[in-house]
């Protein structure tokens, strides 16, 4: 649970464009959720 | 015969075979609506890909990226991101859970905790939300056929109620899935062809700079928020992708499962989003046309394709919405016939109810009238009332069948009543009316 609590900071990070107004949003938000996608993909799951 | 019907024909044929393939075998409800829990991890990925990514992307998103920016990949993103926080916790319990006790239909994690009422309310929730979503669907193959086979709106909702019902009635959540998944291929591939040559058509891409930043006019923080809600939950409050969490073999197909969705996810979006954007600079650039309406881009689009790549992609359009709306229809036939009916052996019940639902979807596709698009769009927040007894399953030890009961009535009419008033964002009072309901109910109840 708490290794979910840290991994919001996904989430968080998607919003941060409206706070930033950058140009490149397209290509942040790509970013984050590809990083993501990799973290859950290279994570260990509680069966393994 | 023009080359669209034949190439419908085509594809009927092909999902019939493979639907008639996945019937052997299938001897029990469980098998028939949740493939005997015996489904593996790339399958399931892919089913549970074509299943969440409808017509909606390929019309809508293409639209709503051409209009509003950038805004519209972190929309769709942050659904992405939401599920896979969502499922890489929530899927291995969910699946423990329906393996010991025998769960099959979605509902019936509820009726285990919060009483056969509860459950039986929830089915029938989902059947107001879920009906007319997929209705439009429905609407959206009936539009396509009508378009490029040249035949009438009515003869069109027959063909696609056949597509629909057709592959669930043969094979049951095999046949759906087995076609999914090869749909699902098709959807990809086309995706990346009409980026190419869109790519190739227009002369490079380049966001233009006013729809390159949020917050713009219609990227409001609420409006981002709205719209977000619903969709970042969505994977545990819509039952057709909730029941997919029953169909993998083990644990590590669902670690598959999840993982390739994610990446099935990425991919198609940034595609579907990139296609919107290239065409709007493409009218920056004055090679296609200033398009107002969002939903009639996509269709502007296919007109200025040559034949090789616009009947593919009409076809995937079909495909999407055909692989949405048959795995909503076999999910509410298994909560129908369980949770209201209370049928839990035999699978001819399960048949029938799949041509019956079918039969139900297309008079509201043959209605055409204005709440249907309303509870359409309104279906996931519809939907969001389940989402407190859902994470009380878990994390939550009070609260039987007043609480589910009330839980459920109370966030349904909320949603219902604002969204009458035209209140602007349906889905933030819904989440927040559905929590409280679920906290005080469940503290009386103890």
């Amino acid at each position: 649970m708490m290794r979910k609590m840290a991994e919001s900071v996904f989430v968080v990070a998607m919003l941060i464009p409206f706070a930033t107004h950058w140009s490149w949003s397209y290509f942040y938000w790509i970013a984050v959720a590809a990083t993501y996608l990799a973290y859950v993909a290279m994570g260990r799951w509680e069966y393994e | 015969m023009n080359d669209f019907i034949a190439l419908t024909i085509f594809y009927a044929v092909v999902g019939t075979a493979i639907a008639l393939y996945a019937r052997r075998g299938v001897r029990t409800q469980e098998d028939y609506f949740i493939g005997g829990r015996n489904v593996g991890g790339i399958v399931s990925a892919l089913t549970y890909a074509a299943t969440t990514y409808s017509a909606f992307m390929m019309v809508g998103l293409v639209g709503l990226s051409y209009k509003t920016g950038a805004g519209a990949l972190g929309f769709e993103l942050m659904y992405l991101v939401g599920t896979l926080f969502l499922l890489s916790y929530y899927a291995p319990k969910v699946w423990r859970l329906g393996k010991e006790k025998g769960f099959v239909s979605p509902a019936e994690i509820f009726a285990d905790r919060y009483g056969v009422a509860t459950a039986k309310l929830s089915a029938i929730l989902a059947l107001v939300a879920l009906i007319p979503y997929t209705s439009i669907q429905m609407i959206g193959v009936a539009l396509i056929l009508q378009k490029n086979a040249g035949i009438s709106f009515a003869n069109g909702v027959a063909i696609a109620s056949i597509l629909i019902a057709l592959w669930a009635f043969l094979g049951g959540l095999r046949g759906v899935a087995w076609t999914d998944a090869v749909q699902g291929v098709f959807m990809l591939t086309v995706a990346v062809a009409a980026v190419l040559w869109t790519y190739n058509y227009v002369g490079g891409f380049e966001i233009p700079k006013e729809l390159a930043v949020v917050p713009n006019e219609f990227w409001t923080p609420l409006r981002f928020a709205t719209l977000t809600i619903p969709w970042f939950f969505f994977a545990l409050t819509n039952p057709q992708v909730f029941q997919r969490l029953f169909i993998p073999k083990d644990e590590r197909a669902i670690k598959r499962m999840v993982v390739l969705f994610g990446l099935f996810g990425l991919i198609y979006t940034v595609l579907v989003t990139f296609l919107g954007l290239d065409l709007r600079f493409g009218t920056v650039l004055g090679r296609f046309p200033n398009v107002g309406d969002m939903d009639k881009v996509t269709p502007t689009l296919l007109s200025l394709m040559p034949p090789w790549i616009s009947l593919p992609l009409a076809l995937s359009i079909i495909a999407a919405a055909v692989t949405t709306a048959n795995s909503i229809v076999l999910t509410l036939s298994s909560m129908v016939l369980r949770d209201v009916v209370g049928e839990k052996k035999r699978i001819i019940g399960g048949e029938i109810v799949v041509v019956v639902l079918t039969l139900v979807v297309a008079l509201f596709a043959l209605m055409r009238v204005n709440y249907i698009v309303m509870l359409a769009v309104l279906s996931s927040t519809i939907l969001l009332c389940q989402l407190p007894l859902i994470l009380g399953v878990f994390h939550w030890k009070r609260g039987g069948e007043l609480t589910g009961l009330a839980t459920l009535t109370i966030g349904f009419l909320t949603a219902i009543v604002l969204s009458a008033m035209r209140f602007g964002a349906v889905s933030i009072p819904t989440f927040a009316v559905s929590f409280v309901a679920f906290a005080v109910f469940s503290l009386i109840e103890g």
